[in-house]
């Protein structure tokens, strides 16, 4: 139901069936994926609500398809907290600049479409790049690849792993839409 | 400038600190006056954290590319969605605190239906028992689904449901330990499900070590684990654990408080 185009028809009109219908899909497993990551149940809400509403620019703007709109809607709220737990960590209250909720919103739009395209991209590298440099962002060390991989040395780690994010930087780089961000 | 096999070379060494000072000197230069290399080194960089769940890029563009983005969430369509959002999150709020006085209701309705049928059983037949308490609790229909939305829950945690459904235990163990030791997060569901799947098994000693664990998870859910822990001590008649886990979810309003203290009284 929630693929048809009666239920994104829908949904850009903010009808309350369809409103009902995602609240009841997916509201709670974000509310779960935020407070038990320390955030509070307001932060889920407002996370929720920001993430139904870049959907609906996005949507609007730029036509997508969404393949499964729950799973979409949770990867957005998963990266809008993410943002939100960094820039909480990185500064203090009393540092935080004034910035329009539509600045904010549009500044995460880009983020987003960035992350889309990074995520999408590694999954066009070879199976073996992923996971070396899934091993990476887990923070196993060099040592560990050597071993899982039985690489000769610390030195021919690396070269893989530049190899790997070299392959995975050329195709970003190759997409129109890392030009479109850019410029 | 295009990146040539030198240019990448280099950048290898400079990426990998393999370079002595004066060569990297020399590089630095060269990055400095190019846009290639310094997107290049940026993006390489920013590889190493855009599949952290605890770090985020941030958007380094072109200007005028954010302000055109930010006109469309001014837009007065934009605004007027947002607004019915905020309308209908409020009401659904409204909705959901109707439904939950209302299943308040039917729980306090049930707890004393509960009592009365436990004060009459006890006189009637005085052969209560710990596990005949524990035949009369061990439902496990409050269980949360783990057929759920999203990449957080991959196809491994919905194969779960339906094997636990099933009633396949060992099964269902299996495939916890499998997700517990790939998953990187925490998982107090899917340790609720391997702990009933351990009582369900007979493996007492085993549900016990993993509901204290989900306790010690300080997740939303941990306090879950008393009641879980409760159940097994009544199953195994262990009667002085059993008033003891009850009393704490009792005292410290946990979850299935009310089913708590109807036990307590029961066998004290």
């Amino acid at each position: 139901m929630q693929n048809d185009k009666s239920f994104i028809k829908g949904f850009l009109e903010g009808n309350p069936k369809i409103l009902q219908n995602i609240y009841d899909n997916s509201y709670s497993y974000v509310e779960y994926y935020v407070v038990s990551r320390g955030g509070f149940k307001k932060d889920a809400e407002d996370i929720f609500h920001n993430a139904l509403l870049l959907i609906y620019v996005k949507l609007k703007e730029e036509k997508i398809t969404i393949q499964k709109f729950d799973n979409y809607l949770f990867t957005v709220c998963r990266n809008l907290w993410r943002r939100e737990n960094k820039k909480k960590r990185v500064t203090n209250i009393d540092s935080i600049p004034l910035v329009s909720e539509e600045l904010d919103m549009a500044t995460f739009y880009l983020e987003n479409e960035q992350w889309e395209l990074y995520h999408e991209k590694f999954k066009l590298i070879s199976k073996q790049c992923k996971e070396i440099l899934k091993m990476l962002f887990d923070k196993k060390t060099y040592d560990e690849i050597v071993q899982k991989y039985a690489y000769a040395s610390k030195i021919v780690a690396r070269q893989r792993v530049f190899k790997c994010k070299k392959r995975l930087i050329q195709l970003i780089k190759q997409d129109k839409r890392y030009t479109r961000l850019k410029k | 400038m295009k990146l040539n096999d030198l240019l990448i070379e280099k950048l290898e060494k400079y990426l990998n600190d393999d370079m002595h000072h004066n060569e990297r000197e020399l590089f630095q230069e060269e990055i400095n006056d190019s846009v290639d290399l310094q997107e290049f080194i940026e993006i390489y960089n920013q590889i190493d954290t855009f599949k952290n769940d605890t770090d985020w890029v941030a958007f380094k563009g072109d200007a005028k590319k954010l302000k055109q983005v930010t006109r469309l969430f001014q837009k007065s369509d934009t605004v007027a969605f947002s607004q019915k959002l905020k309308d209908f999150k409020s009401n659904y709020t409204d909705n959901n605190s109707t439904k939950k006085i209302k299943w308040q209701r039917i729980a306090l309705f049930s707890s004393v239906a509960a009592s009365i049928f436990f004060i009459f059983y006890s006189i009637l037949f005085q052969t209560s028992n710990l596990s005949n308490i524990y035949e009369q609790h061990n439902s496990w229909d409050e269980i949360p689904s783990l057929s759920v939305k999203g990449n957080i829950l991959e196809s491994q945690k919905n194969k779960l449901e339906k094997l636990f459904l099933s009633k396949d235990y060992n099964a269902s163990i299996i495939l916890c330990k499998t997700i517990l030791s790939s998953s990187q997060n925490i998982e107090p569901n899917i340790l609720l499900y391997l702990g009933i799947s351990q009582i369900e098994t007979g493996n007492y000693n085993d549900a016990l070590r993993t509901f204290s664990k989900l306790i010690n998870t300080n997740t939303i859910d941990s306090h879950k684990g008393y009641w879980y822990k409760a159940m097994v001590y009544l199953k195994l008649n262990d009667k002085e654990n059993t008033i003891n886990t009850l009393q704490k979810i009792v005292s410290n309003d946990y979850y299935m408080k009310n089913d708590a203290s109807i036990i307590l009284k029961e066998i004290k």
